[in-house]
């Protein structure tokens, strides 16, 4: 049996937001006399996550995902509940702990913007208090896994942003964390570059055995990589099961954007229905239950004479609608 | 607190301060014109003084070798905490940006990580000033220049401790950068005139609230003539500004509200 890696129980986090009336006698009132509402980012949540489990953990903008992360990390303190990261409280024993988790914040990086990576990790390496030997084997090693050779020397700010997350991620698993913790990495970033850090992050579960906590608001990163998904909105928890059982339950369906040369006169694909449609493209969605994508690419070939296509996983928000439709039938 | 983890602290904060310069490197016009800018600028205001000693020699008995000696150990001191710890001068902005997630996210203290984190170029100016004028104070000995280094170390120390206190107030009442900076700036102020033109309420300012009296006129006293008593004085000005510093950061932390602004390390 694995061994439980994160405990949380009934973690709650509260923030004190000042409220002001609009204008300057709004401004001024609110000096001398300020109010003040009270939210909840985490409301009463538990969870616990295995050994070696890669679990994604998603919601809309502002639902408690990286507030979470925030305090399973150390980085803030929750207003009540029990947590256990490793064995360690974070709130007690951030620096202990740091020693042996890894984060990555796609929206704030941890290498120098001026500096080549290189200087970072060596940095890093004292901080985190590696033996020479130890780091030189495990750069060599990640280097070679994460193609960064080339990118080795170059400032930060000469790289892309692809390029960019492949060597955050590097300096992030220097110190051989057992588990990391993954903010929005896919964030801002193109199909392909996206790819690459899903193959990356799916190397990291299966081969080096690291825990994975993802969380994402992409549906794609999902799909393809967790095996097991936690939702979250307005601070609690609402879905916690399979990824299988959520896409089987609520993501059933893609959209998928037709460009054509010429006008498309008759669509009739079965499992697709038509949602909006121009002189020369079309918008369908498709019940993945029905038919696939790959069909429905060939049938479009065939047919039509296409410019170009676009394809759109379901809105995180009809995900969790539908999740809240079920949880009331 | 461990003797090897404090040497451990010690070699991390000068590989930080290396990197920062090497950051800073990047860009060599700047750089210099950074570090040599800001010495042109201190001479520039040490003439001043000059010339207003050659036509009024003593105020209440500070002659320009005092001046001399005081800016010796204000830009001393002032440099060393902007060269190795210039990121506490910006806690007020850190922590109102929710930018401590960095720090707090490595095994190391965070107070310590953020406030070395960072270096201001034109310091190294200042520095470079700082123990040229040195030089102008009157008669040197080799143990006047020990006292310089041990004085200027443990200044710089209070002087931290100072700004670590006026920026975290930040984590209490949301955002403090500008009157930290006004405070900062008073203190400045202080540093830079005849120390025996301070007497009444102002003396009292400066043992309390801004207190220059431990970072310029006592120091200054001290490498003159040196009085183990208020040596004394200071060393415990020092213990008692850091548990202060310390503990105002560390309640301040419970409170920290982290943010979700985009940003990069510099």
């Amino acid at each position: 049996m694995n061994k439980t890696v994160i405990e949380v129980k009934n973690l709650n986090k509260e923030f004190q937001i000042k409220q002001k009336s609009a204008g300057f006698i709004g401004g001024l009132s609110s000096a001398f006399s300020p109010k003040y509402k009270h939210i909840k980012a985490v409301d009463d949540i538990s969870f616990t996550v295995e050994e070696g489990e890669l679990l994604a953990f998603i919601g809309p903008n502002g639902a408690g995902k990286s507030t979470t992360i925030k305090m399973l990390t150390g980085i803030l303190f929750p207003t009540s509940g029990k947590m256990k990261v490793l064995g360690f409280n974070p709130s007690e024993d951030r620096q202990k702990l740091a020693y042996h988790i890894g984060s990555v914040f796609g929206q704030k990086p941890q290498l120098w913007y001026h500096l080549p990576p290189i200087d970072t990790y060596n940095l890093f390496a004292r901080i985190y208090e590696l033996k020479p030997k130890d780091y030189k084997e495990r750069l060599d090693f990640l280097v070679e896994q994460f193609e960064i050779q080339d990118l080795l020397k170059t400032p930060v700010r000469k790289l892309s942003l692809g390029q960019r997350m492949r060597c955050e991620i590097v300096a992030s698993l220097l110190h051989k964390p057992k588990i990391i913790f993954l903010d929005e990495p896919t964030i801002g970033l193109d199909v392909v570059a996206k790819q690459h850090i899903r193959e990356v992050i799916k190397y990291l579960n299966e081969k080096e055995k690291v825990t994975i906590f993802l969380t994402s608001h992409d549906a794609g990163d999902i799909e393809t990589l967790a095996k097991r998904t936690v939702v979250i909105n307005y601070g609690k928890i609402i879905f916690d099961d399979t990824t299988e059982k959520l896409k089987k339950n609520f993501i059933k369906s893609k959209v998928i954007e037709l460009v054509t040369e010429e006008p498309i006169k008759n669509f009739d694909f079965e499992g697709g229905k038509i949602i909006s449609r121009t002189k020369y493209s079309l918008k369908v969605e498709l019940d993945t239950a029905k038919n696939s994508i790959d069909k429905l690419l060939t049938y479009a070939m065939d047919n039509f004479a296409i410019k170009d296509i676009n394809i759109f996983d379901t809105p995180m928000e009809e995900i969790i609608a539908g999740i809240y439709r079920e949880q009331k039938v | 607190m461990s003797l090897s983890t404090v040497a451990k602290y010690i070699s991390l904060t000068w590989e930080m301060t290396k990197s920062s310069i090497l950051s800073a490197m990047e860009y060599r016009v700047s750089f210099l014109v950074q570090v040599f800018g800001m010495l042109v600028n201190d001479i520039a205001l040490v003439a001043i003084w000059l010339i207003f000693f050659q036509k009024f020699p003593s105020i209440n008995g500070w002659q320009f070798q005092d001046t001399a000696m005081l800016f010796a150990l204000t830009t001393v001191n002032f440099a060393i905490v902007m060269i190795f710890a210039r990121g506490a001068f910006e806690f007020s902005k850190t922590i109102a940006r929710g930018e401590l997630d960095y720090y707090l996210s490595f095994p190391k203290n965070v107070l310590w990580h953020a406030s070395v984190s960072k270096t201001d170029i034109s310091a190294i100016g200042d520095l470079l000033f700082g123990l040229i004028i040195f030089f102008f104070s009157g008669d040197i000995s080799l143990e006047k220049i020990g006292l310089f280094a041990v004085i200027g170390v443990l200044t710089a120390l209070i002087f931290l401790n100072f700004i670590i206190i006026t920026q975290s107030i930040t984590f209490y009442v949301g955002n403090f950068e500008e009157a930290a900076e006004q405070m900062f700036h008073a203190l400045l102020g202080f540093t830079l005139y005849p120390q025996t033109a301070f007497y009444g309420a102002l003396k009292i300012i400066m043992l309390t609230i801004i207190p220059a009296f431990f970072i310029a006129t006592l120091p200054v006293q001290l490498i003159q003539k040196f009085n183990l008593e208020f040596f004394l004085i200071l060393l415990g000005f020092w213990i008692l500004t850091t548990i202060i510093a310390t503990i105002i950061f560390r309640r301040g932390l419970r409170r920290y509200e982290s943010g979700n602004l985009i940003n990069v390390k510099m």
